[in-house]
């Protein structure tokens, strides 16, 4: 059993390699420099590859918080604590990554508009997530964060649609995407490798962070 | 005439420094983790 695990391991770790690999050979001698922005705007392929990466770790949390929920099984819930950890860490690259670009390309780290807040908020509720797993009544814990981890969920709508819920005010995002972005075919075969790149990854890491729960169980 | 692009490379360096190295701390923890348990269990 434990020599099958390993082999699958290291089925998807050579792929998520190869894939990250093949995504930054492509990102920085295929692409071209964009125009307004220089190299910096580079950063966008794993920008958005993580924040998309993070998009699909919280629809695991929420399809295990509902399978944990229906059927009280050790684990789904061993599955939406182990995606909430690997979506967090990829909220926080997208976060990171996030400012370091925009304190190069618009001069400034953080800007309240909707974008950046909702997804901050995100951040927030999968904080709270893991906090609750830590500190919370461990007989509980288990359906308190599958309810928590499938009302969080219903931030991702909000940070994808969030460029329009607020017209009016003005906003970096759309204006990157509407004016420069993603012209040259190019730039969108960058981002959409960089995205199935880190998905391997990110299927890699939770099946990695499920099996420390199903160990800590026995 | 050239177009002058502007000299964003030292972002660019921080940015992917940090990606990385969230990354490979993560990995590192998870890997650590789950040698522990397995040797626990193997004892």
């Amino acid at each position: 059993m434990k020599s099958a695990f390993s082999k699958a391991y290291q089925t998807v770790f050579t792929a998520s390699v190869i894939g990250i690999s093949y995504a930054l050979y492509f990102i920085f001698l295929v692409v071209p420099n964009e125009r307004l922005m220089g190299p910096v705007q580079r950063i966008f392929y794993f920008h958005v590859g993580s924040a998309i990466t993070c998009y699909c770790a919280v629809a695991v949390v929420f399809i295990a918080g509902l399978w944990y929920l229906a059927s009280t099984s050790k684990l789904a819930d061993i599955i939406s604590e182990s995606a909430a950890e690997v979506g967090f860490v990829f909220c926080s690259i997208t976060l990171i990554s996030g400012m370091i670009w925009g304190h190069s390309a618009w001069n400034t780290w953080f800007r309240w508009e909707p974008r950046l807040v909702s997804f901050l908020l995100l951040w927030f509720v999968l904080l709270s997530f893991l906090l609750l797993r830590k500190f919370g009544d461990q007989e509980r814990v288990a359906s308190h964060s599958a309810v928590l981890g499938i009302v969080g969920a219903i931030m991702v709508p909000i940070v994808v649609f969030s460029v329009k819920f607020l017209p009016g005010i003005p906003q970096l995002h759309p204006v990157v995407v509407e004016n420069n972005g993603l012209k040259d075919p190019l730039f969108k075969q960058g981002m959409w490798l960089s995205v199935g790149a880190l998905f391997l990854l990110q299927a890699l890491l939770i099946s990695l962070r499920s099996r420390i729960g199903i160990l800590q169980q026995r | 005439m050239a177009e002058i692009v502007p000299n964003t490379f030292p972002s660019l360096f921080w940015g992917y420094s940090v990606i990385w190295l969230i990354l490979a701390v993560y990995i590192f923890t998870l890997g650590r983790r789950v040698s522990r348990l397995e040797n626990k269990g193997d004892e």
